[in-house]
């Protein structure tokens, strides 16, 4: 029997951990034994770690992991509606940030009811309020849901309310702010302003202000990777093509680099994969993008996101579609071959099957109609060359990139 | 002539962000005259490769009249260059966002110059360049400034800076301390450096291989090197080379273990200059162990000049150092085995974090490195080779729930709750086919123990079922089994699927409705699974349990054995359980001291 010392030093331990499958085992261990003592305080301090423990990249190894984060963090939510007052500052911090992670979960989950979400997301409201925080980040997550949902009014109103709001300790990082700015930008056909916000990117690694991360557990972000990938298609469409071959190239090399080295799970970032699949089909680089797409393809049975697996299997349908068309009729997948128009098929039939179940829990068409979009893109170019410069001099000369005066 | 204007840009200005966002401390003042004094040199010998190479420092014990002095041979500056250097001074130096160093000489120059502000109102410097006049530019920290041809001509070419001291900086100027920094920044400077009489420079770099010097004693060398700046004996030497960062230097293996979550501090010079004595990101991060001692010409410092900017090169050059590394312990491996052990006893986190990606690492691990088993210490080699197939729990509570009874069933299980453990099992058959291995659920281990025949299995059920019913509250189900030992009377197993199925129903209990909805949302895997009381048909005791009549002894007996199950498997108890151990204990005490028979 562990006593509350001991259990004590358990979460203590914990918070130590680098980040990874090994700290699961230490905080449902330590909810095991501080349950036993019946001690709330003690079990709130273990179900914390367990939330963070669960967040994250974790699908990969814990099929279940969604679940077991949001029975961790309900029961830490109903402990401190009981009483408020006992919580300690830092473990409200906690709370405030783990808000943010339920609602994604709940969002990347069709089988939640939309306005469950919605009820959490005031749920959050009230609590960032009652403490007296920014709206940025509240505003920030009900943004992304209606972007999901696709209430266009919505987005608008959110995203203006939100960009100009103080950026504080709950927030996002600054280039996930970024990546975040660029999506409702594109999403609106806003790229010109996209664009621009990517370029210091091209030159060198974002610096941060702010962790990425909660309470020292490191997560790897690939952040002038995922910055790059998010302003391929909008550097494409305002003509700054060299900008947009150079940020594919570095940033697909970046990625395919930390899943080689298995810093991340090939399943985690699928979604940023299927970006550059689609990004190589709509350049004319076909060939490049079944040959990305058969690298993945035995990943999407490793339990990618719904939204990532919903994106990459239209990503890749349509390039094995199209090279079914020009005469490559075989794709390597799971150590044998497979017909490419046959998968090319599949996949087309999956990624409806999940923007379906979206739709039907938002009530609107939205992911339909982007995974119809993808599955039929044509390319936007010629074939555009995708080479790696010969040394960092030969960066694209950009517009807009000085060097102003002062700037020591 | 002189000409007295005033810069275009508020010297104080830049001056304060100098000192409060860029550099850390004024004593950068030293390395950034200590630089320009080199890249003078340098450039000089460009033109005149026999040109004398030199830098002499005069602190205010030797000039008199509380300045310093800085003099160095190099190229000097022409008339019009010093006002090009105005003009860049003015300007602000050219800096792209990314900090990027420049190679050339003038904008480096009017940085280094302005560093000396952090410590001085006044700065003079006068210069000759080849056979051109002696010039003299007086600056000040309030931005004016005075330029013209010296009252005195220089005998040689050569530049020197004197800074006049501000009041409450003196003790920057003073001897010992600018003989320290001296040291400590340019200890490994190519051209030799004296601060009064003392010099300052060493003259080459530690790792460079003296002409017919025995590699043993280069070793020893190098292990009195480490000992002396930077303060261990290293388990070993290793030699760095990086050709596209014109990198060179060594690795010394810590001698006591290193916590992954301490920042690495790597020793880093550019160009011979001290770039930082603890710079991070130089090595892969799995490579803890190692700090490094190296001299870069090609990597690229941020704008402080004190860290190394995060680009491709830097990138490569980890990669390519992490190679080096591995190598290394791959060499070990394979001849030097003894070493091998002394680093895996203390640095064997580096290396299974490694083995998560790396073949090679992996390899070693499997060979060299015992896990914790149910049967002793093993590595998994020896583990294949006596057991076949190798058979892991996830974590260590599970572990401890299965050890004893699996080894009693002459299964070999490992503790894979070790950090990393669990990963190398499972990547293990990627180095071959032939290799097996199985994680173990605590509810896999009942499907590894034996029925009882039918006959047996059928006489017991009005037993099993009243058993049941005395435990129905505490929701285990209640099995028997027969099983080694057979002086272990029972077995109480849980695994993860049930620990979350009670907690999801503890937890639907304690939130409100929106919670609850939110988490009927999931499906559970595995909601039905309970945990089991295992009863081992083989223990005598059991045996004696299954006859008894009194169905009140036959409860408190299942109560105490469930209790005791729970204890021996490192269980917690919870307050239900607890008051059940009390009332079993008290009542079969109460049954063994009043008399009554028992069967």
């Amino acid at each position: 029997m562990k006593g509350h010392a001991e259990i004590r030093e358990m979460i203590d331990e914990f918070w130590r951990m680098p980040v990874g499958r090994e700290r699961i085992a230490v905080a449902e261990a330590a909810i095991r034994h501080a349950d036993a003592l019946d001690d709330p305080d003690l079990s709130f301090a273990a179900r914390l770690a367990a939330t963070d423990a669960y967040s994250g990249p974790t699908r990969s190894y814990l099929r279940d992991a969604d679940h077991r984060m949001l029975v961790a963090f309900s029961w830490c939510v109903a402990e401190y509606d009981r009483d408020p007052s006992r919580r300690s500052a830092w473990e409200v911090y906690a709370l405030r940030w783990f808000f943010k992670n339920a609602v994604v979960v709940m969002r990347d989950n069709p089988a939640v009811p939309l306005d469950r979400i919605r009820s959490v997301l005031d749920r959050m409201k009230a609590l960032y309020q009652a403490n007296g925080q920014s709206r940025h980040a509240v505003d920030q997550y009900r943004w992304e849901l209606e972007l999901q949902v696709g209430n266009r009014a919505e987005q608008d109103r959110l995203y203006d309310a939100w960009v100009s709001a103080a950026r504080d300790e709950n927030s996002v990082c600054d280039h996930w702010d970024l990546i975040l700015q660029m999506t409702h930008l594109t999403n609106r056909g806003r790229e010109e302003e996209a664009a621009e916000l990517a370029i210091p990117a091209l030159s060198g690694e974002p610096s941060c202000t702010r962790p990425c991360h909660l309470l020292g557990a490191g997560l790897l972000f690939l952040a002038r990777a995922e910055v790059l990938t998010e302003a391929m298609e909008p550097f494409l469409r305002t003509g700054r093509l060299s900008e947009a071959a150079y940020a594919h190239h570095l940033a697909y090399r970046r990625m395919r680099r930390a899943h080689e080295k298995r810093q991340i799970a090939e399943s985690d970032r699928m979604g940023e994969i299927a970006l550059h699949i689609r990004f190589c089909a709509i350049t004319g680089n076909e060939s490049r993008g079944l040959d990305i797409a058969e690298t993945y393809l035995d990943a999407l049975e490793q339990m990618p996101k719904p939204e990532d697996e919903m994106l990459f299997s239209a990503a890749a349908a349509q390039v094995l579609r199209r090279a079914a068309e020009r005469g490559r009729t075989t794709v390597r997948t799971g150590g044998r071959t497979a017909e490419a128009a046959e998968m090319g098929e599949h996949l087309a039939e999956r990624a409806t099957a999940i923007a379906v179940r979206f739709d039907a829990r938002n009530g609107t068409s939205t992911q339909c109609d982007r995974v119809a979009s993808w599955l039929t893109a044509e390319p936007l170019t010629d074939r555009l060359p995708i080479f790696p410069p010969i040394t960092d001099q030969a960066l694209p000369q950009t517009t807009s990139h000085d060097g102003s005066p002062g700037s020591i | 002539m002189s000409a007295s204007s005033s810069f275009q840009v508020d010297l104080r200005g830049i001056v304060d962000l100098l000192s409060n966002h860029l550099y850390t401390s004024p004593r950068v003042y030293i390395r950034e005259l200590l630089q320009n004094a080199i890249d003078a040199i340098t450039a000089r010998h460009v033109f005149e490769p026999d040109a004398p190479a030199w830098v002499r420092i005069e602190t205010p014990e030797h000039t008199g009249d509380g300045t310093l002095r800085v003099h160095d041979c190099g190229i000097g500056l022409t008339e019009r260059q010093v006002h090009e250097l105005l003009a860049t001074i003015g300007r602000g130096s050219k800096r792209d966002d990314g900090g990027f160093a420049r190679h050339e000489f003038l904008g480096q120059f009017g940085i280094g110059l302005l560093s000396c502000f952090l410590v001085t109102d006044e700065v003079r410097v006068e210069t000759r360049s080849a056979d051109g006049p002696t010039i003299c530019w007086t600056g000040y920290s309030d931005g004016r400034y005075s330029v013209g041809q010296a009252t005195t001509t220089r005998s040689a070419p050569g530049t020197t800076v004197t800074l006049v001291p501000r009041r409450g900086s003196e003790q920057w100027l003073a001897a010992p301390t600018v003989a320290e920094l001296a040291r400590l920044y340019g200890s490994l400077l190519p051209f030799e450096v004296r601060v009064g009489d003392t010099t300052t420079t060493d003259g080459s770099l530690p790792w460079a291989t003296r002409i017919g010097e025995p590699h043993a004693l280069r070793r020893a060398r190098l292990i009195e090197y480490a000992q002396e700046s930077l303060g261990f004996t290293p388990l070993d030497v290793i030699d760095l080379r990086v050709p596209q960062a014109g990198l060179t230097g060594v690795a010394f293996v810590s001698p006591i273990p290193v916590s992954p979550a301490v920042k690495a501090a790597h020793r880093v010079y550019l160009k011979r200059m001290l770039l930082a004595e603890c710079t991070e990101g130089l090595l892969p991060e799995w490579a803890f162990f190692a700090r490094c001692v190296v001299d870069t010409s090609e990597l690229r410092p941020t704008a402080s000049r004190e860290a190394l900017y995060e680009d491709e090169l830097l990138e490569t050059t980890r990669q390519a150092l992490g190679d080096q590394l591995r190598d290394w312990l791959a060499r070990l491996a394979a001849t030097d085995t003894s070493r091998l052990h002394a680093f895996l006893d203390v640095h064997h986190l580096s290396v299974k974090a490694l083995a998560l990606h790396d073949d090679e690492m992996l390899r070693i691990v499997d060979r060299w490195w015992p896990m914790e088993t149910n049967m002793g210490a093993m590595t998994p080699a020896e583990l294949r080779e006596h057991h076949g197939v190798i058979r892991y729990c996830a974590t260590a509570d599970e572990f401890r729930q299965v050890a004893a009874v699996a080894a009693a069933q002459g299964l070999a299980v490992v503790n894979g709750g070790h950090t990393y453990d669990s990963q190398i099992l499972e990547r293990l058959p990627e180095l071959d086919e032939q290799i097996v291995v199985g994680r173990l659920d605590p509810s896999d281990l009942t499907t590894s123990l034996d029925l009882l025949d039918p006959g047996e299995e059928s006489a017991l059920r009005a037993f099993v079922a009243s058993a049941q019913a005395a435990l129905d509250g505490f929701g285990c189900e209640v099995v028997v089994r027969a099983f080694e030992p057979a002086g272990l009377p029972a077995l109480y197993l849980i695994d993860r699927f049930a620990v979350f199925a009670q907690q999801l129903l503890a937890t639907k209990e304690r939130v409100d409705d929106l919670w609850a909805d939110v988490l009927n949302a999931y499906d559970s895997i595995g909601a039905d699974t309970r945990p089991q009381l295992i009863l081992n048909h083989r223990s005598p005791l059991i045996r004696r349990i299954i006859v008894l009549p009194d169905s009140e002894l036959v409860g408190l007996s299942m109560g105490a054995l469930y209790c005791q199950a729970l204890l021996l498997g490192h269980h917690p108890l919870g307050p239900a359980d607890s008051a059940l151990l009390d009332h079993s204990f008290l009542g079969l005490l109460d049954h063994a001291v009043s008399g009554k028979d028992v069967v």
